[in-house]
């Protein structure tokens, strides 16, 4: 039967259902963007540069996989075991294997990478003028240098902030395309190992013998060396950029985060949209039920009208998602947290689940939607007014009820449990609370006018007085334009607020614990043992404290289950600590930190993990490498500077540049200038101690453009949604507008109405959404500073609820103008 | 106008019903036993139906009239099968009706039961020929097509069967639900009030069509109106006050009726 049905139900609801279209076109294109980001986590990457040539780039395992299956990308090259590179050596298929250590060297400020020779037929690099290099002094320079000198000159490369003389003997030129992403520098083989940190190659290139395919070869070397990765083709770029590694785990990261959130909202405002446009047909529905049509039938009418109309939706919306995708990426290139060359993957996946699950969730909603109508008897229907019922379900409400009970109970976990860990409890507040509110919503609603709507009421004005009471008699239209308002204002507070709790405390934190007097840094390569050398011999110094920076993650089990947690690391010198870093010693003492079986932990991980001093820690440093390793103190200001400390010489062996990233220097009194002056003199950069800035915080950075990105694009998601949710709802009142101006009053008061209407709808928003943000901040305040008052910038908050609160009024003046735009005879005369 | 068909009826609805209980009386089309409706519980409780014991024969135009309030709407709603009573039963042919579920009860009508209402009769989405057919489309039942034909011509809309309500006067709309009442055959037809919202000429058009096709077809049908001119064009009214029935004439004029409603009260 359904279908001629279903056909002219769709033609004849046009108007309400591109309102649901639009709603599910969005909600795909959403999801879809952020699958994309997700699946180019997974597999996108950089096209390889330098390794071009190479059949199979083998390099160590860049993943760890926790014991409960969480997996990390190292932050550190991890090396390829010496006798693994013997393994591939000997393999038959292997006609050539060709091993390579990038080394970070500087050339007047800039950063450059140093290989050995025989890595150039990796590109392959030859020689266009002059000749390879033959003794330790003697380089060749790529194109983009060449530029910058030429044959036969000297020119200085600093290495770990010691510098010294090298003579330009050739000009290299790759043979197809030339790499782009650095500028190389090819010593002797000799001298790239000696400047190597960790004497073995941490990548190996292997060339196919004639006839053996990349992928075979890659098996092969597979079999023969289980623990090590190998890639090809495309692939080899992931093995030649560590950052394309970092990049691919910050998508999977912002993908899958904002991937719950956006889902949740989308299904609100598709389950709104939907329930909006079957209320205005609830006539329609009441006489198919008169005339013998049954609950199922209505059902199936609807599911079917939605399966069409969301399937149109859905697959629209793939283009503009994949548009979206290519946006955010672009977004994220430009807050660095992915190299700007990373290019997405395009797979039909993506798409296909944003597709399955709108169109899934359209049809959820739709049965949610339809029930009412299906089930009512006829007759009630049929007498009913057009107005909607303002009853929210009674499973609704209790749901609704304990959901924010439960949110509100989260948040105040920082007040009983101490400590960073403690905030998860109001991150996850949050997004309880704005569940709760989305289904409470038409009830809050209705409550919030009934106080609002008195004064309004009482004001004399005939606009006020008439939006009064339209919004007290259909606080549920109203609902439907204030909750994704409110979700939005909340949902953005709280991603905003929490970063910039922690950034300040972690602020607060270095500003207080760093005593030195000077920040010296060696160029973009780091510090060397000898540069440090260099640095203690200096007159006037007091203490250097190398500090070289990292990541672990800590394996421990919490509760029965094993768990790990990833916290930034720091390598310091303990003799050296006591007149340059402060950090907040609670128990035991730094100097017990002596090896790579002693170390230090902040209050918070020692909570975390449930270590105590004297307790035994297992970690898996930045290159991979076990440690276990005995807490002998704990300090307080681990936001400051990492939760974990090491020695610097432990944690040095397993980074991939082997180099300090700083020194904090004290110096006698009175001469921190002359100091500074000798320093600056020796080649080193050196910084007022202020400089320093807090452990993570570069990263922080841009996880909070990043989270800014994702949180516009879901602001702008919301935008749609409430402007279609206005224009929905207020196209079902053209014969309200057409009798008020019968009755006798202007366009003017029509307007002035509508504008009050949403004066109110936007107030309630801001109102709302700040209450859903305020008990999780405080509860986040409260857990990383200590103070109640939650630290964030008011100039953001106001944009948030600004911005959001100008889409609401704009929204509302557009639909009230579209649906006055026809003469009001027309529409009184128009038949239903 | 002719009755070949001799109506049985009681009206009286405080005597003892006739026919067994359980069984109904072959030959009525419709019939109520005992019914009673009650809207709400305890004191807030009003009570739409006070017992309501009535056979109407098959082929017989009945006229329900009654003062606003006197439960004419309850009293079709429940005989139709839109909803249930709070006790009684309701037989329509020969199925009881009043104890069926929702879905069992929508197949029932969409089968057995006619409507024409006052206003909004037709789905603004579907052609006059769509909406004449929807309760067979309803019930999953091939469109018998001359049959289908027919009724259309009757109507009159042979040149509209392709227009959409919003193109169609309101007179003609109410042609179109009238075919649409009839085209499954059904054992009743139930009229709430079918020409409360057309001028005079058209409502008398349409009742015209009405008592002539449901004469033709031997359709028996219950039709509720406050309109004394259109309540003398059934062959028996029936009066209703207070949820109760109170008398009925037999083949009246207007002033007849007129007479009775006003010894009623105010309607």
């Amino acid at each position: 039967m359904v279908n001629a049905l279903v056909r002219a139900g769709i033609r004849q609801n046009r108007g309400t259902l591109i309102g649901m279209l639009v709603a599910v076109l969005t909600a795909t294109m959403l999801a879809t963007g952020l699958g994309v980001l997700i699946e180019s986590g997974a597999r996108g990457g950089l096209d390889p540069e330098r390794y071009a040539a190479a059949d199979v780039i083998v390099g160590g395992t860049q993943t760890f996989v926790s014991p409960e299956d969480a997996s990390y990308a190292l932050p550190e090259r991890v090396p390829v075991p010496a006798d693994a590179l013997d393994a591939i050596r000997v393999l038959p298929d292997a006609a050539a294997v060709v091993a390579d250590t990038t080394v970070p060297l500087s050339w007047g400020g800039t950063a450059i990478e140093a290989h050995g020779w025989s890595a150039a037929t990796l590109t392959p690099y030859s020689i266009t003028e002059g000749r390879a290099p033959r003794a330790a002094d003697e380089v060749v320079v790529d194109g983009i240098l060449a530029a910058r000198t030429e044959l036969g000159a000297t020119i200085t490369l600093g290495h770990g902030g010691i510098d010294a003389e090298y003579r330009v003997v050739g000009i290299a030129a790759a043979d197809g395309d030339q790499p782009s992403r650095a500028a190389h520098v090819f010593v002797t083989d000799a001298t790239a190992s000696a400047w190597m940190p960790h004497g073995g190659a941490t990548v190996v290139g292997v060339f196919a013998r004639d006839g053996v395919s990349p992928s075979e070869l890659a098996r092969e070397i597979h079999a023969q060396v289980p623990e090590v990765a190998t890639y090809t083709g495309r692939d080899r770029g992931a093995g030649e950029f560590l950052d394309a590694g970092a990049a691919r785990a910050t998508l999977v990261a912002i993908g899958s985060s904002f991937a719950g959130t956006a889902i949740l909202i989308a299904l609100f405002v598709v389950t709104s949209t939907l329930s909006l446009s079957i209320q205005r047909r609830r006539r329609e529905f009441a006489l198919l039920r008169a005339i013998g049509a049954t609950p199922l039938q209505i059902h199936r009418l609807v599911a079917q009208e939605v399966l069409i109309v969301a399937g149109v939706g859905a697959i629209l919306g793939v283009i503009p998602g994949l548009l979206l995708a290519a946006v955010m990426r672009f977004g994220f290139a430009q807050a660095g947290v992915i190299p700007s060359d990373f290019a997405l993957t395009f797979g039909p996946i993506p798409p296909l689940i944003a597709v399955v699950a709108m169109v899934a969730a359209s049809q959820l909603a739709a049965a949610v939607a339809a029930r009412r109508s299906a089930r009512i008897s006829p007759i009630e229907a049929l007498q009913e007014a057009s107005t909607t019922p303002a009853r929210v379900g009674r499973a609704r409400t209790i749901v609704g009820v304990v959901l924010g009970v439960l949110g509100l109970a989260a948040s105040a976990v920082p007040l009983v449990v101490p400590g960073t860990i403690a905030i998860a409890g109001p991150v996850a507040a949050a997004l309880l609370l704005i569940v709760a509110v989305g289904l409470l919503g038409p009830r809050l609603v209705r409550i919030a006018i009934a106080v609002l709507g008195a004064p309004l009421r009482h004001l004399g004005s005939a606009s006020a007085f008439l939006a009064a009471t339209n919004a007290r008699s259909n606080s549920r239209r109203l609902a439907a334009a204030i909750v994704p308002l409110a979700l939005g204002i909340g949902l953005g507070l709280v991603q905003v607020g929490t970063q910039s709790i922690v950034a300040a405390e972690a602020t607060a934190q270095s500003r207080a614990g760093v005593t030195a007097d000077l920040m010296v840094t060696g160029g973009p390569s780091g510090l060397s043992d000898a540069a440090v050398g260099t640095i203690v011999r200096t007159p006037g110094v007091e203490a250097v404290n190398p500090v070289v920076v990292s990541q672990i993650i800590v394996s421990f089990v919490q509760l029965g289950d094993p768990t790990s947690e990833q916290y930034p690391i720091q390598g310091i010198d303990p003799a050296a600590l006591g007149t340059t870093m402060d950090l907040g010693v609670v128990s035991g003492t730094l100097d017990d930190v002596t090896d790579d079986h002693t170390i230090a932990l902040s209050s918070d991980a020692a909570l975390a993990t449930g270590a105590q001093l004297g307790d035994s820690v297992t970690g898996h440093l930045g290159d991979g490498a076990v440690i276990t390793a005995t807490v002998v103190a704990t300090y307080t200001r681990g936001l400051g500077f990492g939760d974990v400390t090491m020695t610097n010489a432990a944690l040095r062996a397993h980074t991939t540049s082997g180099l300090s990233d700083y020194a904090l220097v004290s110096t006698e009194s009175g001469m921190s200038a002359s100091v500074q002056e000798s320093l600056g003199a020796a080649g080193f950069t050196v910084l007022d101690h202020r400089a320093l800035r807090a452990a993570g915080d570069g990263a922080r950075e841009a996880n909070s453009l990043v989270n800014l990105i994702a949180l516009a694009v879901i602001l702008g998601y919301i935008a749609i949604a409430v402007v279609n949710t206005l224009v929905l709802a207020t196209g079902e009142r053209r014969r309200e507008f057409a009798l008020m101006q019968f009755v006798g009053s202007t366009r003017r008061q029509v307007r002035a109405m509508m504008r009050i209407e949403s004066l109110v709808a936007v107030v309630l928003a801001a109102v709302l959404g700040v209450l859903v943000a305020a008990a999780p901040l405080v509860g986040i305040s409260v857990g990383i500073s200590g103070q109640p008052l939650p630290k964030i910038s008011l100039i953001e908050s106001a944009a948030i609820v600004g911005s959001l609160s100008i889409i609401g009024v704009i929204a509302l003046a557009l639909a009230t103008r579209g649906v006055m735009r026809s003469a009001p005879l027309t529409e009184i005369g128009s038949r239903q | 106008m002719s009755r070949l068909d001799t109506a049985v009826t009681t009206v009286d609805h405080r005597g003892p019903a006739r026919a067994t209980a359980g069984s109904p009386a072959t030959g009525s089309a419709i019939r109520l036993q005992g019914v009673v409706k009650q809207y709400g519980t305890g004191t807030s409780a009003v009570m739409a139906l006070r017992g309501i014991d009535l056979s109407l024969a098959r082929g017989s135009f009945t006229a329900i009239m009654g003062p606003s309030g006197s439960g004419k709407s309850t009293f079709l709603h429940t005989a139709a099968g839109l909803d249930t009573p709070t006790s009684g039963s309701v037989w329509i042919g020969d199925t009881e009706i009043s104890h069926l579920r929702a879905t069992r009860l929508a197949k029932f009508r969409r089968e057995h039961v006619g409507f024409v209402f006052q206003a909004y009769n037709l789905l603004p989405a579907l052609s006059v020929e769509e909406n004449v057919t929807l309760p067979l489309r309803l019930a999953g039942r091939g469109v018998d097509k001359p049959w289908r034909d027919r009724m259309i011509h009757s109507v009159g809309l042979d040149d509209l069967r392709g227009r959409r309500p919003a193109e169609l006067s309101g007179g003609q709309q109410q042609r179109v639900a009238i075919a649409r009442a009839l085209i499954t055959r059904p054992d009743a037809v139930f009229a709430d009030e079918p020409t409360g919202a057309l001028d005079s000429r058209a409502g008398k058009q349409v009742l015209d069509l009405l008592v002539q096709m449901t004469h033709e077809l031997n359709q028996t049908v219950v039709m509720v109106t406050h309109d004394p001119m259109v309540a003398a064009r059934a062959e028996r009214v029936i009066f209703l006050a207070d949820g109760a029935l109170v008398g009925a004439l037999e083949g009246a004029t207007t002033q007849q009726i007129v007479d009775r409603m006003t010894g009623l009260g105010t309607w």
